[in-house]
C-alpha cells in the first residue's frame, strides 16, 4: 500500500500543462515565459508577441491596475491570494483586441525561492 | 568607465522587483484603511477597490472590475431608493459628496465622497465610503436626500415596474387582471404562477447581485415565450405570474409546458460571480382558471397559489419557516449549500473507499468510492441530500464532475491501480440527462492516468428512467473504452429485470436490504434465483451490506462470488488506507 507522501492538490504545473487546454506561464516579475499551441489558436497570440512581455497584455483594460497591485502584494510575505487554485470566470484579451470569456485556473509554485505562475484558460460560451 | 544610458534596454529585474515591492506595500496600506475605497476610470468603471469596498457591496474584486460604480452603489440598502445617483455624479463630476441613510433604527449612515485624481488624463476618480452613523441626525439626512431625488426618479416610482426585470409588479398586474375579469365576464381566463426553484438558496450562495441577474434572465425568457395578448409580471421574490386568455381549459398545460421549456432549456451563466457558475433554472408551476365575473383577481391568485403549493414537493417554504422543524430544515439546507459551495471553491469532495472482496477467500480486488461531504463544522452530510441540493441549485453537472475528479485523485494518490485494484464509481441519475458523460469520464480518467479497464461505473436504477436510448448509447461508449458498468442498488427501483435486458450492463450490485434479510427463506429464494440468473446470463454480481460471517456463508452457498460490507472493511479515507493498509479483515 502506498505510504509515500503525495501532492495534496490535483493541480500542479505538469497537470495543467498536460490538460490540453490553452496554457500560459509567467515568472516572478509577471513576464510571460511560455504559451502552448492551444493558447495561440484560441487567443491569437504568437509566442513572439507575448514571451518576455507583461502578463497584463492579455488582460482587459479594466483589470490591469488591479492585477498589478494584487500581483505585487502577493509577493510580499505572507503570500496570500484569493484567486489561486480554483476556477475563475474572467475575460481574456485576444491578439486582435477582442475579449473572450474563459475559465482561468491559476496556480503558483515556488521554485528555488522564486514564485512561478501557471494557468489554463478554458474558453466558455460567450454571453449573448 | 561605462556611462548609464537610460534608453539602452529593458528595466533590470531588480528595478521591477523593487517596484513590485513598493506597489505591494501600497496596496497593503490601502487595505488597512477603514474606509471603503474604489478607483474608477473616466467612465466610472471600476479599476480597483480595497477589501472594505468588497465587503460593502458583498462582492469580490474580480467580479467588480469593469462594472459601473453607479450600479454598485445603487445596490446598497439605502432607506430612500429614489435618489438618482447617476444624475448626482454627472452634476458634480469633479468632486462631491453625499450622505446616505442606511437604516433609521438604529441610525446608520454612509458618506460617499468622490474626486478626480489630479494630473491624469483622462481622469480617474477615487470614491471613499465612510460610516458616519454617529456624526449626523436623521433630520439632517432627510433634508439632504430630498434634494437628491430627481424628476426622472419620481416618475419611475409611479410606473410600478420592477427595476430588475422591467415587468409589472404584483399590485399593478392584479389591477389589470381585475379590470379584465370585470370587462370580459364569462370568458375563460387563467393565472399561472411560476416559482424559481431554490431561489432563496441561490441568493444565499451567490449573493443578491447574482439572484437579480437570474431574475432578469428568467423574466426575459418568459417575455419571449408568452403569447400575444397574455400578460406576465413579477409577483415578488423568485415568483412570476402569467395571466392568459384561454379558449379551452386544455390550453393551460400547454402554456405551462411552453413557459417551463423557455426557462429551463438553456443554462444561465451569471457574470457577477467570481467563480464560474452555471445555473440551470427550474420552475415550479401552479395555475388556476376561472370565467370572468366568477371571482376577483385576489380569488384567482389564491387558487393559483394553492395549486402551486400542492405541486411543490413538501410543505411550502412559508409554512416551513413558521415552524421549529421548518427552521431547522432551512438551516440544514443552508449548511449543505455552503458545503457544496466549499467543495466547488476548493475543487475537492472528500472521498472514502470501501473494500470489495472475493467472498470465498476474502481476497481484496477493488474499492467502491463513496462521497463523504461534511458541513463547515465537520458534521457528515448524507450523500443523497448533498446531491439533491446540488441538483436543486442547478450545480449537479459541476458537482458530478468534481466527484469523478476527486475519486480519481484519491485512487491515484493511494496508488491502488499499480496493485491492479478495481475502482467502482457511482454516477448520479442527472449525469445521464444529457449526452457526453462517457466522453467526459474517459477524458478525466486519462488526465488522472486511471486505467479504464480497472474502472467500474455504478448506475442507480433511478437513472434508468431517463431517456433509454441516450443511456444505452452512453453505456455502450463506456464499455467500448473497457469500462465495466453495473446496475446499482438492484432490487430497489422499478422494472429491474426488464432493464437487465434493455440496458447493456456488465452486471448488478444487489442492494443491502436483500443481504440483511438473506436468512429469510423467501428472500433467500429470490437471492438464489438472482445468482442463477446472473451466472446464466454471464453477468457479474456483487452483494452489498455484508456484515456477518453467517451472511457471507449463506451468500457463498447461494452462488455469489463477490461482496462488500463492514465485515470486510468500512469506507476508509486516503489517510486510513495509507496508514492501516487496505487488507480486509
Amino acid at each position: 500500500m502506498a505510504n509515500t507522501p503525495q501532492p495534496a492538490s490535483t493541480s500542479n504545473y505538469q497537470s495543467l500543462k498536460e490538460s490540453g487546454l490553452p496554457f500560459i506561464t509567467a515568472n516572478r516579475l509577471g513576464m510571460v515565459c511560455e504559451i502552448n499551441e492551444a493558447f495561440e489558436a484560441v487567443f491569437g497570440w504568437a509566442p513572439r508577441d507575448l514571451i518576455g512581455e507583461s502578463l497584463s497584455q492579455i488582460l482587459p483594460e479594466a483589470h490591469k491596475m488591479s492585477h498589478q497591485l494584487a500581483f505585487s502584494r502577493f509577493q510580499l510575505p505572507p503570500t496570500q491570494s484569493a484567486i489561486l487554485g480554483h476556477p475563475l470566470r474572467l475575460a481574456t484579451r485576444c491578439a486582435d483586441g477582442t475579449e473572450l470569456i474563459s475559465e482561468h485556473f491559476i496556480i503558483a509554485e515556488e521554485r528555488s525561492g522564486e514564485w512561478f505562475f501557471a494557468a489554463t484558460l478554458k474558453p466558455l460560451a460567450q454571453p449573448t | 568607465m561605462t556611462a548609464f544610458r537610460p534608453e539602452s534596454g529593458p528595466p533590470s529585474a531588480t528595478l521591477i522587483q523593487d517596484l513590485w515591492s513598493t506597489l505591494g506595500r501600497l496596496e497593503s496600506a490601502l487595505a488597512a484603511i477603514s474606509d471603503a475605497l474604489c478607483i474608477t476610470n473616466d467612465e466610472h468603471l471600476v479599476l480597483w477597490c480595497n477589501q472594505q469596498f468588497e465587503e460593502l457591496v458583498s462582492a469580490s474584486r474580480l467580479t467588480l472590475l469593469g462594472k459601473p460604480i453607479e450600479d454598485l452603489i445603487q445596490r446598497l440598502p439605502f432607506e430612500d431608493r429614489r435618489i438618482d445617483l447617476r444624475a448626482t455624479l454627472q452634476k458634480h463630476a469633479n468632486a462631491g459628496s453625499m450622505d446616505m441613510l442606511m437604516s433609521k433604527e438604529p441610525i446608520s449612515a454612509l458618506r460617499i465622497e468622490w474626486s478626480y485624481v489630479s494630473g491624469e488624463k483622462p481622469p480617474s476618480t477615487i470614491f471613499t465610503f465612510r460610516d458616519i452613523s454617529d456624526q449626523v441626525t436623521l433630520e439632517e439626512l432627510r433634508t439632504q436626500q430630498i434634494e437628491l431625488i430627481s424628476d426622472e426618479t419620481r416618475f419611475a416610482m409611479t410606473s410600478a415596474l420592477c427595476p430588475i426585470t422591467g415587468m409589472k409588479m404584483r399590485p399593478s398586474l392584479l389591477r389589470d387582471i381585475e379590470t379584465t375579469l370585470t370587462e370580459e365576464a364569462g370568458r375563460l381566463r387563467a393565472l399561472l404562477l411560476f416559482n424559481i426553484r431554490a431561489f432563496r438558496l441561490i441568493n444565499d450562495r451567490h449573493g443578491y447581485a447574482t439572484g437579480d441577474e437570474l431574475l432578469a434572465e428568467v423574466a426575459r425568457r418568459l417575455k419571449q415565450a408568452i403569447r400575444s395578448g397574455d400578460q406576465v409580471g413579477r409577483m415578488g421574490g423568485g415568483q412570476f405570474a402569467v395571466f392568459a386568455k384561454l379558449s379551452d381549459i386544455e390550453e393551460l398545460s400547454a402554456i405551462t409546458h411552453r413557459m417551463k421549456v423557455a426557462v429551463e432549456s438553456t443554462p444561465f451563466l451569471p457574470t457577477n460571480t467570481q467563480a464560474v457558475v452555471e445555473l440551470n433554472p427550474r420552475l415550479d408551476a401552479g395555475s388556476a382558471a376561472i370565467r370572468g365575473g366568477q371571482s376577483s383577481a385576489q380569488g384567482l391568485l389564491r387558487a393559483a397559489e394553492m395549486a402551486l403549493d400542492r405541486i411543490q414537493h413538501g410543505a411550502p417554504i412559508s409554512q416551513l419557516a413558521d415552524s421549529e422543524s421548518g427552521r431547522d430544515e432551512l438551516r440544514d439546507e443552508l449548511a449543505i449549500s455552503c458545503a457544496v459551495d466549499h467543495c466547488l471553491q476548493h475543487n475537492l469532495i472528500p472521498i472514502a473507499l470501501q473494500p470489495m472482496v472475493i467472498l470465498e477467500t476474502g481476497q481484496l480486488y477493488g474499492f467502491e468510492a463513496l462521497a463523504r461531504p461534511v458541513t463547515s463544522e465537520g458534521a457528515p452530510i448524507p450523500v443523497h441530500r448533498f446531491l439533491a441540493l446540488s441538483e436543486r441549485l442547478g450545480l449537479m453537472d459541476q458537482v458530478g464532475e468534481l466527484l469523478i475528479r476527486s475519486t480519481f485523485d484519491v485512487f491515484r494518490q493511494a496508488q491502488l491501480a499499480h496493485e491492479g485494484m478495481r475502482l467502482s464509481l457511482n454516477l448520479s441519475p442527472s449525469q445521464f440527462a444529457h449526452s457526453g458523460i462517457a466522453d467526459r469520464l474517459v477524458t478525466i480518467a486519462q488526465q488522472f492516468k486511471m486505467p479504464l479497464d480497472l474502472l467500474t461505473v455504478e448506475i442507480t436504477e433511478t437513472a434508468l428512467v431517463a431517456d433509454e436510448s441516450l443511456l444505452s448509447d452512453e453505456i455502450t461508449q463506456l464499455r467500448e473504452h473497457g469500462v465495466s458498468v453495473l446496475l446499482d442498488d438492484f432490487g430497489t427501483g422499478f422494472s429491474s429485470l426488464n432493464w437487465i435486458f434493455n440496458v447493456p450492463t456488465d452486471g448488478i450490485k444487489i442492494d443491502r436490504s436483500y443481504t440483511a434479510a438473506v436468512a429469510d427463506p423467501r428472500r433467500r429464494l429470490i437471492m438464489a434465483s438472482l445468482a442463477t440468473l446472473c451466472r446464466d446470463l454471464g453477468l457479474d454480481a456483487v452483494v452489498e451490506g455484508i456484515e456477518t460471517e453467517e451472511q457471507r456463508a449463506l451468500l457463498q452457498e447461494l452462488g455469489f462470488r463477490k461482496g462488500q460490507g463492514y465485515l470486510f472493511g468500512k469506507p476508509m479515507s486516503l489517510e486510513e488506507i495509507s496508514t492501516s493498509g487496505s487488507q480486509p479483515r
